[in-house]
């Protein structure tokens, strides 16, 4: 570990520049929560580290001109739960970053270096794919916006090119009565790592649900968008019915692995189980909001 | 018996037998300002790092150093040959311990570094010295092994089988001992003539013991002297002085300074000898500068030895009342790749002890084997038996009740051993000397509020839950006390400080031992000083362990403050001009008798230090190096009623109360008992539901670190009702049973007979341990598709 040189540049042109010129051989630092515990363990030797935490934009919690909010892709989990309004309207979101770790990770941990580890069972992620976020990356040929969902693209790989950077989050502005929850299942085996994790994200209109967004972790070689879960619930009053139907649906879009952590055919019950759970808390949070 | 209990107004001193005292060392170990091994630093000192075989059974055809000692800061490497050369010792197993055709255990002697063969991964095969501990890892991975590896077999039933690979030439069936009790043909006929049988095949889990400190040890070595030093964290500073001199070293035990300092954990783990220490001490002596080595928490995981590991066969015949008539216990138990100086006794004597509990049992049959396997050594931890046995006694009787249709508590009733025919001579060979055992089952279950069971069950099955509940009523068999030292020495600047041979590994020794001297003595409490970890300071000591060391210490204090008042008892006399016979000591003092004419322990050692003009057969202080005997041992006991929910959708287990009566004799410092009945349980807790040390068919241990091993934490935890129905033991002088052990007894049975009263209604019969949600939710689906 002599021959690493470390770069904290204040603009992200320079970053990019800087992580593009080294061709693969750099690694981005926000947090380092998962970064300095590969180097420690061999798993990555950088020849670069670029420290996006000094550019402003990447630090940044913005309101949107239409209403929704701009998240940094380095802002902590620690600093994002000090935001007067974010967790009144994104509680899923916050609880799903805010699970990671203890608090110590959590004042370093970022939903921008969860999303670029690529883990299938990211805990932050699922909370942004049901949110409809956005990313947004910058790279040599400039910035583009991509879904969340479409960032990861298996255990450890993402879309981003090379010498792209993830600058930030969009999550979209909020109807009335909306909310969002996350929940997973952590089986104790081990420390901290979902066997299942599950986000939903609903509009009520009484007692009717007429938007919604499932996302699942842990449970296929991404975090997954599970459009059929959310079909089954819009226009419905979350009946049991429809919440079986949605589960049904969850457990269908499972394409787990069994290891010493669950069973495929655990998670694949699981996800279902939760499912169910996660969507009575965010509908119980939005029809309160 | 002298009861120094009831003598000094029981709990009427603020710092007296039975006050909850705080521990004298917290504040110091709270600001961090504790001195454990790895804060020793010594002049010179240079680096070791262990070279370990990454295989779990091959030979070791060579070792190449070539490149490694040519790294940056290295100093010398050392392998099994260098330690061969100067001819050190191996370190053994004496347990006197027989088979069952009265065979010795089949010893294999275990070098420090392996020569022949590797026999499980984490075998040390060299250690690499270097001025830096960075520079020593760093050359260690530059050694290149030459092995060939060989089949390795992990489990001990199938280590046991014919055709298993063998781990030592010697050792036929890698079978370190096959141990049997009892008459096999009674028990088979009281099984053959039983009105019903209840059989369970029961997996012990193994344990990673995951003590908070990992181990470290820093050798050195005076020329001059010829005599080497050791600081370690062990469990008894007298005893690893003999192993490592007598054993390994071949030189006489006081050329061997063992010194412990604080410890942050052992559970049995940290008692014995292992190869670091050998190695350090040898380092240190040929390089001629002190070497310290400390382990990572990854090396922990394989260096340090596990618990556990048992794989039983439990019998229990019953008449047509429920009446128990024999026990039977067959089966496995694992001890690794080399015996630790205790490990053939956890699934061999130490299960038969405790197996028979607090019940009326007329037959017993242990017969068991401990067999070698390609994996990290067992050894004794948290109970050693105890544990383990009572919980295959509470399983059997809770399945025979649930098979019979009689109530638990009802079966249970009808089989304890009443007060009335205590003493009680058991089946398995020990002899009870006191207890209340129905008593304090009554309490315990009119502590867990038993009759609002059903109402509580209704509600958790409104939220989707089902609920459990389970008892564990446990008797334990405590190490019998060997001889310990009991030192009392009055100090130049009025200190008193006690010397004795058990060693606080975190229990908290000091706080209750200087309770015990200042009621007995009168000295102020906080004038009291503790010495433990220094072999130079120690005449005999049995270090701790087997939940003796209140009983052990506390006697030998309280016999050498005799011999401290017999002292002063004579000086006194010459200080007042007075007969000896006149002289009194009473609340602290000496009195003439009848007159207003006193002088306290304290007072009379100051005027010793004065100098008082004596007569040449009088004592010049007071200070006294005796040796308590032996005491036998002591059976703690008590019950635990624990309640649990599950979640059958996705099989996790929440703990939600959990009440205990216990026995524990005379206590001297309640706050610390509750504490390690606290502890306990949560051990306890966590091999119940989470914890699992698991091996490949190749010997690699997939569990190596804690995203793959779980242990509890405080979040996992209910709050415990804690209370205590004391009967004092009657063999020792305190009246103590000890406690160190007794929350694992009791919580593994509580917990996993609550898990199945939950399942039961669904089927589930038996469920091993660690039931982890999966494990739980697997049983409810099979259970359901049955």
């Amino acid at each position: 570990m002599t021959d690493i040189q470390y770069v904290a540049p204040s603009t992200l042109d320079e970053a990019v520049g800087a992580y593009a010129a080294a061709k693969g051989a750099a690694r981005i630092l926000a947090g380092g929560t998962d970064l300095l515990v590969q180097m420690r363990a061999g798993m990555v030797k950088p020849g670069l580290i670029v420290d996006i935490k000094k550019v402003a934009e990447l630090s940044a919690i913005e309101k949107t001109p239409e209403g929704g909010f701009r998240i940094g892709a380095a802002v902590s989990g620690a600093v994002l739960e000090e935001h007067p309004t974010f967790g009144k309207v994104w509680p899923g979101v916050l609880e799903g970053l805010n699970l990671i770790g203890s608090t110590q990770v959590q004042g370093r941990a970022s939903a921008g270096g969860n999303l670029c580890n690529g883990s299938p069972a990211a805990d932050s992620i699922p909370g942004l794919v049901a949110a409809g976020a956005i990313a947004t990356v910058q790279g040599p040929n400039g910035r583009r916006n991509i879904p969340v969902e479409q960032v990861p693209t298996g255990p450890g790989k993402t879309s981003l090119a090379p010498g792209e950077i993830l600058v930030s989050f969009t999550l979209p502005p909020r109807p009335a009565h909306s909310s969002d929850a996350y929940l997973r299942m952590i089986p104790r085996t081990e420390m901290d790592i979902a066997v299942v994790g599950c986000a939903v994200s609903l509009t009520m209109d009484g007692d009717t649900c007429t938007a919604a967004r499932v996302s699942l972790g842990a449970v296929a070689p991404t975090v997954l968008l599970v459009e059929d879960a959310a079909k089954a619930l819009v226009l419905t009053k979350l009946d049991d019915a429809s919440l079986d139907k949605a589960a049904a649906a969850c457990s269908a879009a499972c394409n787990p692995i069994d290891d010493k952590r669950g069973t495929i055919a655990y998670r694949t019950k699981v996800a279902g189980v939760l499912l169910k759970r996660t969507t009575a808390i965010a509908a119980e949070r939005a029809k309160g909001g | 018996m002298d009861s120094v209990v009831e003598d000094n107004q029981l709990g009427m001193m603020k710092y007296g037998i039975g006050q909850p005292v705080t521990r004298s060392e917290d504040p110091k170990l709270l600001r961090g300002e504790g001195n454990y091994t790895d804060d020793v630093n010594l002049d010179g000192q240079a680096y070791g790092v262990m070279v370990r075989s990454p295989y779990a059974h091959g030979t070791l055809n060579g070792i190449d150093t070539a490149e490694a000692s040519t790294a940056p800061g290295v100093i010398a490497i050392l392998t099994g040959a260098d330690l061969d050369a100067a001819g050190l010792g191996t370190m053994k197993c004496g347990l006197p311990l027989k088979g069952r055709d009265g065979s010795p255990i089949n010893y294999v002697p275990r070098p420090a570094l392996a020569t022949d063969k590797v026999r499980y991964v984490g075998d040390p095969v060299a250690i690499v010295i270097a001025e830096t501990a960075t520079q020593a890892r760093d050359a260690a991975e530059l050694v290149e092994l030459d092995i060939d590896p060989l089949p390795a077999v992990t489990d001990a039933r199938a280590a046991a089988e014919a055709g298993a690979p063998q781990l030592y030439d010697s050792v036929s069936g890698n079978t370190a001992i096959d141990f049997q009790y009892g008459d096999t043909a009674k028990v088979d006929t009281a099984f053959k003539e039983a009105s019903h049988q209840t059989r369970l095949n029961i997996r012990n889990n193994r344990i990673v013991v995951s003590a908070m400190e990992p181990r470290s040890a820093v050798g050195s070595f005076d020329a001059a002297s010829e005599g080497y030093t050791l600081n370690v964290g062990c469990q008894g500073v007298f005893g690893m002085m003999n192993t490592l001199a007598k054993q390994v070293f071949n030189i006489e035990p006081e050329k061997m300074h063992v010194v412990t300092g604080n410890v942050g954990g052992s559970f049995g783990m940290k008692a014995g000898a292992y190869p670091e220490y050998i190695c350090v001490l040898h380092a240190a002596k040929v390089l001629g500068r002190p070497v310290k080595w400390t382990d990572d928490r990854s090396g922990s995981f394989l260096s340090d030895c596990h618990g556990r590991d048992h794989d039983m066969t439990a019998e229990l015949a019953l008449d047509a009342d429920g009446k128990f008539t024999a026990l039977r216990i067959t089966g496995y138990g694992n001890v690794g790749a080399f015996l630790t100086a205790v490990s053939p006794m956890m699934p061999t004597m130490n299960t038969l002890k405790n197996a028979n509990s607090v019940y009326r049992l007329p037959l017993i049959e242990v017969a068991s084997k401990a067999v070698f396997t390609n994996t990290t050594p067992v050894t004794a931890y948290r109970g050693a038996g105890r544990p383990e046995a009572n919980y295959y006694m509470e399983r059997l009787i809770e399945t025979a009740a649930r098979e019979m249709g009689i109530d638990a508590i009802e079966l249970r009733r009808r089989n304890q051993i009443l007060p009335s025919e205590i003493p009680y001579a058991a089946a398995n060979g020990m002899n009870y000397d006191s207890g209340d055992f129905p008593t304090i089952m009554q309490k315990a279950v009119e502590a867990s509020d038993w009759d609002g069971f059903a109402a509580r069950k209704a509600e958790s099955e409104k939220r989707g839950k089902l609920r459990g509940r389970g008892v564990g009523c446990y008797l334990e068999v405590t190490a019998p006390v060997q001889e310990e030292m009991g030192g009392i020495r009055f100090e130049e600047n009025g200190d008193v400080t006690i010397i004795t041979g058990t060693l606080d590994y975190g229990q908290g020794h000091w706080t209750p031992f200087a309770q015990v001297l200042h009621q007995k003595l009168g000295v102020p409490f906080e004038r009291i000083r503790l010495i433990q970890g220094d072999s130079a300071e120690l005449i005999a000591g049995g270090g701790t362990g087997g939940s003796k060391s209140i009983m052990a210490s506390g006697a030998a204090i309280l016999e050498a403050s005799d011999i401290v008042i017999d002292k002063g008892k004579k000086i006194a006399a010459h200080v007042f001009e007075t007969a000896v016979e006149d002289i009194v000591f009473e609340g602290g003092a000496f009195q003439v008798a009848g007159t207003d004419r006193t002088v306290t322990v304290t007072e009379l050692a100051e005027q010793l230090r004065g100098g008082l003009d004596l007569p040449e057969d009088l004592p010049r202080d007071l200070s006294v190096k005796h040796i308590f005997d032996a005491a036998p041992s002591a059976f703690p006991n008590g019950c635990h009623v624990c309640e649990l929910e599950v979640d059958p959708d996705t099989g996790v287990v929440e703990i939600d109360r959990y009440n205990m009566v216990n026995d524990f004799g005379t206590v001297v410092n309640p706050l610390l008992v509750e504490g390690q009945a606290h502890g306990g349980i949560v051990q306890g807790l966590g091999q119940a539901l989470m914890e699992n040390a698991v091996y490949d068919s190749e010997g690699q241990l997939q569990t190596g670190s804690y995203m793959d091993y779980a242990v509890p934490r405080a979040s996992d935890v209910p709050s415990f009702t804690f209370a205590t129905h004391a009967v004092p033991a009657t063999t020792n002088p305190l009246g103590a049973k000890g406690c160190g052990e007794a929350g694992c007894a009791g919580s593994l049975p509580s917990i996993m007979n609550a898990l199945v009263d939950a399942l039961a209604p669904l089927g589930v019969k038996h469920i091993d341990m660690p039931a982890t949600p999966e494990k739980v939710w697997a049983a409810i689906q099979s259970a359901k598709a049955a």
